[in-house]
């Protein structure tokens, strides 16, 4: 293995499946590949506590997309050089070469980490850990599609098994627009052929929105119904989350 | 009115997990004087290790294995290449080590830890000296094409013992490896074949579909303090008892490697022999697992 | 009413904020008419203290694993000093009250925090030498970089030194540590146990 690393490619086909295969820009009635209805969500499956090295973590599986995240703290942060009395977020999302289909995809997603960041600060009472900061970091062991929302509702996840202080969890859907059809938790096949896509985080409690993402067009009807959608669908992934961590992992003092 | 002193007075007054913290060598010695360590293990007994093969659906061999609390996940993807005009009958192995910020409070993005450009390079040299894979087995078309094998382990929790770790994770994976069946295109390039094989072509490695794995590479890391010999360390008696050495050996009982990197404690003769003793131990332990996941995944 | 053993998680109601006030780990919405949980753990309701002018119940979340744990103001906490100068001590705080923290917080403890008479006639190195483990209290949440620590009472100060010869000391009095083995006399701002 001397020398220079020799260039490769992956022997994958690169061809996609062509779209009309799975449907026609005018169908209305066709069915997904994993034979979902619309607005139907991928079962969603939770365990907190899956990192013993961290102060709380959790591990999320739908369908193909698993998540690991970590969080650290309330601790000192050499990087912080000024002092402040309430206390600071600090959010990193990565992923593993092989959670992309092409070795190394992942680097495509550097926003995620100020998105995942944007996403939880609201839900965070980042009064009761002044001057000290709280690290949140998520790795993409496998993508499936919907990546970030994942990442997102299993990082408010692990943040209740840290014991940080909460606002409420934090619970996000997506939402593409495939012709005609709005389509929930959409798979990696599915956001290639996207028209539009809509991200909604929100503390499902009071269904309060803490961050709408949109790409594309989108006439206000159907902003109104992907937003409820996503909130419906919302309500139901943290009736999920809190069975979670009252759950047989859920770590109480004795 | 009591005066603190050596023995107690004052340090009574602390919890176990607070003494434990404070005076770290103390509280580790009081449980090696009763050949015990403070999880109950005996000071010869490796922790619980488990493997489970096939952990990523994506890649062309996987696994997740677990020695105690120390979770690795290691995964293969086979890409193509040109082989080297002075070995065009062989392919290549790239093998990488990670250590990603959700393992460790220690380890910050931007900030990789001190511990993962060594076990990587530990990992690569062993899997290589040990001649477990034969790179002619990863030619496809001599000369022309041949497979770079990229395997990538990432450490999911780090609670010491990272080497063993990784080293039976990607052992586990290479024995899950299933080589996709290829054909050359009329361009010349290497694909996989697709169930309805459109065009005809005929596959170029239709009988290569595993990796013949001989002599099998298995560790055992044990920590050197004072006359004890503690196998198995956890991150915390790693960190208080820094002396280390780890043991390679291969299935047939063959040497593979010693590493010892410095340390306060002098590894004498004697005690090597002990660590050697203590891995060869393990290796049967190990081959059962692996055979026992292998096996499991067979049945399907 | 009575003491309910509800596991509850953040988000969740605890009750009307007629009825109840926040404790630890509860919260009030801004518009004051709920409260909240902001961790996961068991309700459970509190007397308020009789003199208080505010007789409503506490509720509270408690329960679950020591974690979020931050040195706080008036707080005891253990730390091992790690670097002596002229007008003060560093420190990195290894406990808060008798529980161990995972990650070490940096406290300092500046000389007019030593101890709580003549003041002005204080030995930083009469005082502390790095190695020590000292019992302090959390003066304030200090600056950017440390907590301010102060030992300047009975109870806090060294609890635990070694000597020059590498030995753990023997207290003798207030001010004087010895060596078991080589009998040699060190000084310390050494804490009172019990009394």
């Amino acid at each position: 293995m001397a020398g220079a690393t020799p260039t490769t490619y992956s022997p994958s086909p690169t061809t996609r499946k062509t779209k009309s295969l799975i449907f026609r820009n005018d169908d209305v009635d066709w069915v997904r590949t994993d034979g979902r209805d619309f607005h139907q969500c991928r079962p969603a499956f939770f365990k907190i506590g899956a990192v013993n090295a961290a102060a709380g973590s959790a591990y999320a599986e739908f369908g193909n997309t698993k998540v690991i995240v970590s969080v650290f703290g309330p601790r000192e942060s050499k990087k912080a050089m000024l002092y402040s009395d309430i206390g600071r977020l600090n959010c990193n999302v990565s992923y593993t070469t092989f959670a992309t289909p092409v070795r190394g995809q992942g680097s495509d997603h550097k926003e995620f980490s100020s998105m995942l960041h944007k996403a939880l600060e609201g839900a965070i009472i980042l009064e009761t850990f002044p001057k000290t900061t709280v690290d949140v970091f998520a790795l993409v062991l496998e993508s499936g599609g919907s990546d970030l929302p994942v990442v997102i509702s299993c990082a408010s996840l692990a943040l209740a098994d840290a014991g940080i202080m909460m606002y409420d969890l934090v619970a996000s859907v997506s939402v593409s627009c495939l012709g005609k059809n709005l389509v929930i938790d959409p798979v990696l096949e599915e956001e290639s052929y996207q028209d539009g896509s809509l991200m909604l985080t929100c503390m499902p409690s009071r269904y309060e929105v803490t961050q709408l993402t949109i790409t594309g067009e989108w006439s206000t009807p159907k902003l109104n119904e992907g937003m409820q959608i996503c909130l419906d669908a919302c309500a139901k992934l943290a009736t999920i989350m809190r069975e979670c961590l009252k759950g047989p992992d859920s770590a109480l003092e004795e | 009115m009591g005066l603190p002193d050596s023995s107690g007075g004052l340090l009574s007054e602390l919890d176990v997990d607070a003494f434990r913290r404070l005076f770290p060598l103390r509280f580790y010695e009081s449980h090696l004087a009763k050949s015990t360590r403070p999880d109950g293990r005996p000071l010869d007994k490796a922790r619980d290790t488990s493997s489970a093969l096939g952990a990523v659906a994506s890649a062309d061999g996987s696994a997740l294995v677990k020695i105690g609390s120390t979770t690795m996940l290691a995964a293969i993807k086979m890409e193509v290449m040109t082989p080297s005009q002075e070995s065009p009958d062989e392919g290549c192995i790239a093998i990488e080590f990670h250590m990603p910020p959700i393992c460790s409070p220690i380890v910050r993005p931007g900030r990789p830890a001190e511990a993962a450009p060594v076990v990587s390079k530990q990992l690569s040299d062993t899997i290589l000296s040990s001649g477990m894979i034969n790179l002619k087995e990863l030619s496809l078309i001599s000369g022309k094409a041949a497979w770079m094998v990229y395997l990538d382990i990432y450490c999911l929790d780090a609670d010491g013992a990272l080497f063993d770790a990784a080293l039976l994770s990607a052992v586990a994976a290479f024995s899950h490896l299933q080589i996709p069946v290829v054909s050359m295109n009329d361009e010349g390039k290497v694909v996989v074949m697709s169930e309805e094989n459109e065009g005809g072509k005929e596959p170029v490695n239709k009988e290569k579909r595993k990796l013949t794995l001989c002599s099998i590479p298995f560790s055992l890391t044990c920590i050197l303090y004072k006359n004890y010999i503690l196998a198995d360390p956890t991150a915390e008696e790693e960190s208080i008892m820094e002396t280390l050495v780890t043991v390679v050996l291969d299935s047939s009982g063959q040497l593979v490697s010693l590493y010892k990197p410095g340390g306060s404690v002098l590894a004498y003769t004697s005690a090597i022999q002990d660590c050697v003793a203590l891995t060869r131990q393990r290796v049967r332990e190990l081959q059962t697992i692996l055979d026992e996941a292998t096996a499991g995944m067979e049945v399907d | 009413m009575g003491n309910d053993t509800e596991l509850v998680t953040p988000g969740e109601k605890l009750g009307r904020a007629s009825e109840f006030k926040a404790g630890r780990g509860a919260y009030v919405s801004p518009d004051n008419l709920t409260v909240y949980a902001s961790l996961t753990g068991l309700r459970h309701i509190v007397s308020p203290p009789p003199d208080s002018p505010d007789q409503r119940p506490i509720v509270e979340v408690t329960g679950h694993k020591a974690h979020g744990a931050i040195p706080e103001p008036g707080s005891i906490v253990i730390a091992r000093v790690t670097k002596v100068m002229a007008r003060m001590a560093s420190a990195d705080i290894m406990c808060l009250g008798t529980k161990s923290v995972r990650e070490n917080f940096t406290g300092i403890i500046r000389l007019q925090d030593i101890r709580a008479t003549e003041i002005d006639k204080v030995d930083m190195h009469k005082s502390f030498h790095p190695g020590d483990i000292v019992r302090a209290i959390v003066l304030s949440l200090g600056d950017a970089r440390a907590y301010f620590l102060s030992t300047a009472k009975n109870e806090l100060g060294v609890i635990s030194a070694q000597s020059a010869a590498g030995v753990p000391m023997v207290a003798i009095s207030w001010t004087e540590m010895q060596c078991p083995i080589t009998g040699q006399i060190e000084h310390r701002k050494v804490a009172k146990v019990g009394g």
